[in-house]
């Protein structure tokens, strides 16, 4: 279960995720866990393709981590803190500010203009407000979008720019670690290709820890290490 | 940031936000305005009298006497002696007496008699004498003074000649022809039933109840040097009285009730107006429900506003929620949303009745002789508010709790 790179010099770098004998179950009355996962981890800006088909239980693991579920048993480790054992206060203030979430879609609130949706963010992540437009001066070209944007409603942009508005939402607070779910979904392939090499580059400047999570193959070309959520799963039979 | 977020919020739903801020803005309106009418009609009532003591006058109940010696409404049963006048007059705990004799009109407005001590004595509002805007107070048997109202709608001036016709109705059989009266002066106006009163002396009164041969007799002798105590009256419908001590009010009332030479009533103005006040506050109870029960309605759809608008909010309250909103920013959000649209409804409901009563002030006073101020800022008005806030921030519990569960159930599926 082991996902660690082969290269010695990293696997004594500090762990970014920990999971150790998690279980979760939607129906709290049955026997079964829906989810079990008895030891997985990943290291400090590693980047981490996770496959697995709908259904297999992703979108489940990637609640957990954002600590919007909470494991039945076992425990979540994220940056060295047990994150499983905080309160909701503390969960919710470790998630503004450790942590980014880009999805498939619907990441903008729509009404709200661009720059409103990345303050928001910034304002429960603890970034002061002012430095929201100065960090989006110079995240906003490198994600090929232009400052014009800001002013305008998040649900006017195209699919493919609120994606990456989505992801400089993600990175405004300097998450340590970035959560993504099947954001390309949308997109055709040569806007594909063009938001995964800036994802990429981006989580390398910032030194992010990177958790993407697609059932598309061909993505997975882009990620060193690849983990199958199958094998990663072994609760017993069905899986959510 | 929260603040412009709700604000945002507001917005993007303005259709159904506006309906709801216009049910508020009705129904806030309605209960200021019944509010402050009541208020203002209050004290516009209390205001019809003040500094006189003690009201005598033939007995009967003291609202009839309230009411027709300072409300000019209803007749008198029956009179009180000059006798008796002159002798209340000159007791020893009795500063001022102000004889008032009723009965005629001229032109729908009562015709009151006098003497020169009511226009030296008699108070309204808090302690205020009359004044006169033109003229002065009558001198000779046929001169009036006018009250504010009857000068402006009838157009009269100083040196206006009038009728005045015996009886009470605006229009009369019998019209005193002969005996015109010429207007000495105009009060001031009061906003009390001063204004719509046609002010005459008690010989001027005596005089007018002449058969008709002694009065062309005494008008064509009046023309010589005379005063307007020269036809004495024998009887009056009513006094007040200003007393040398407030101690003194009771054991005088007593006496005055006691008195052997005549029959008379005496009463506390005071005491009347609220007695008389407690018999409309059935009708001021009725207005207050109904407007309470129109604030719940639109309160309650408010809430039905909100609480409907959560099926579409799921998937905001989800991004909040990811981004790091604790379910509790949510319930604040929703309270902020709810407080927000009420404050404004309250803003835009008092400017809008400020501008109406400022606007319709003459009118309500014309027709139905209400003074209503145009100023609606009172501590009244201020608690008013502050109870409609709170109970728009009850009934919001129940879509903010919903927010709050939302919250904590909404969790980072992709569908939001």
């Amino acid at each position: 279960m082991d996902s660690t790179s082969d290269i010695k010099s990293k696997q004594q770098a500090e762990l970014a995720i920990k999971l150790e004998n998690m279980s979760y179950k939607y129906d709290k009355t049955r026997i079964k866990p829906d989810l079990f996962v008895a030891d997985w981890q990943v290291q400090a800006r590693q980047h981490v393709f996770l496959k697995g088909e709908s259904g297999s239980g992703k979108t489940t693991l990637l609640n957990l981590l954002a600590g919007v579920l909470v494991p039945n048993s076992g425990e979540i480790t994220l940056l060295g803190e047990p994150f499983s054992q905080l309160s909701p206060q503390k969960i919710d203030a470790f998630r503004a500010k450790h942590i980014g979430v880009v999805y498939q879609q619907f990441n903008l609130i729509p009404f709200v203009s661009v720059l409103k949706n990345v303050q928001l963010a910034a304002h429960f992540g603890g970034t002061c407000a002012d430095q929201v437009e100065h960090i989006l001066a110079d995240l906003l070209p490198k994600l090929a979008l232009s400052t014009d944007c800001l002013r305008q409603a998040a649900g006017e942009l195209s699919v493919g720019q609120q994606q990456r508005v989505a992801i400089a939402r993600a990175l405004i607070n300097h998450p340590d670690i970035l959560l993504v779910d099947e954001p390309t979904s949308a997109l055709d392939s040569a806007a594909r290709d063009a938001f995964m090499e800036v994802l990429l580059a981006l989580c390398n400047k910032f030194n992010t820890t990177l958790l993407f999570v697609s059932h598309d193959p061909q993505l997975q070309e882009y990620f060193k290490d690849r983990v199958n959520i199958a094998e990663l799963n072994t609760a017993q039979g069905d899986a959510i | 940031m929260m603040f412009s977020f709700a604000w945002d919020s507001i917005k993007n739903r303005r259709k159904s936000v506006f309906l709801t801020f216009i049910s508020l803005v009705i129904s806030i309106s309605v209960l200021m305005s019944v509010e402050h009418i009541r208020a203002q009609a209050k004290e516009s009532f209390n205001r019809t009298v003040s500094d006189v003591d003690l009201i005598v006058g033939a007995p009967s109940g003291q609202l009839n006497l309230l009411l027709y010696s300072v409300f000019r409404m209803g007749s008198p049963t029956s009179n009180i002696s000059w006798q008796s006048f002159t002798t209340l007059n000159e007791l020893e705990q009795v500063k001022w007496a102000i004889p008032i004799s009723l009965g005629d009109s001229h032109r729908g407005y009562r015709v009151l008699g006098t003497s020169s001590a009511y226009f030296e004595h008699f108070k309204y509002g808090n302690k205020q004498a009359l004044t006169f805007s033109s003229g002065q107070a009558f001198t000779t048997t046929f001169e009036t003074v006018i009250g504010a109202e009857v000068a402006k709608r009838l157009n009269y001036v100083v040196g206006s000649e009038i009728i005045i016709a015996h009886g009470i109705g605006a229009v009369s059989f019998k019209n005193h022809d002969q005996s015109p009266f010429v207007v000495s002066g105009i009060l001031a106006s009061t906003g009390t039933p001063v204004d719509k009163t046609v002010h005459v002396s008690l010989a001027g009164i005596e005089a007018i109840h002449l058969p008709p041969a002694q009065l062309r007799a005494f008008i064509n002798q009046q023309s010589s040097t005379q005063t307007p105590d020269a036809l004495k009256p024998s009887s009056i419908s009513a006094v007040m009285l200003g007393l040398e001590s407030k101690m003194s009010v009771f054991t005088l009332q007593r006496s005055i009730n006691n008195y052997q030479g005549d029959r008379l009533m005496a009463i506390m103005p005071g005491v009347a107006l609220a007695e008389l006040w407690q018999l409309m506050s059935m009708v001021e109870n009725i207005l207050i429900i109904i407007s309470i029960l129109i604030l719940v309605s639109s309160l309650i759809g408010l809430a039905v506003m909100l609480l409907s608008s959560m099926r579409e909010r799921r998937r905001e309250i989800a991004i909040l929620r990811v981004i790091g909103a604790r379910p509790r920013v949510l319930f604040s959000l929703i309270m902020t949303e709810a407080l927000l649209l009420v404050t404004a409804s309250i803003v835009t409901a008092l400017v809008l009745l400020n501008v109406s009563f400022f606007l319709l002030g003459g009118w309500l006073a014309a027709s139905y002789g209400l003074f209503i101020d145009a100023n609606i800022y009172t501590l009244n008005t201020l608690i008013l508010s502050i109870v409609v806030l709170a109970c728009a921030g009850l009934i919001t519990l129940f879509p903010a709790i919903d927010a709050y569960k939302t919250a904590l159930h909404s969790s980072l599926s992709s569908t939001g």
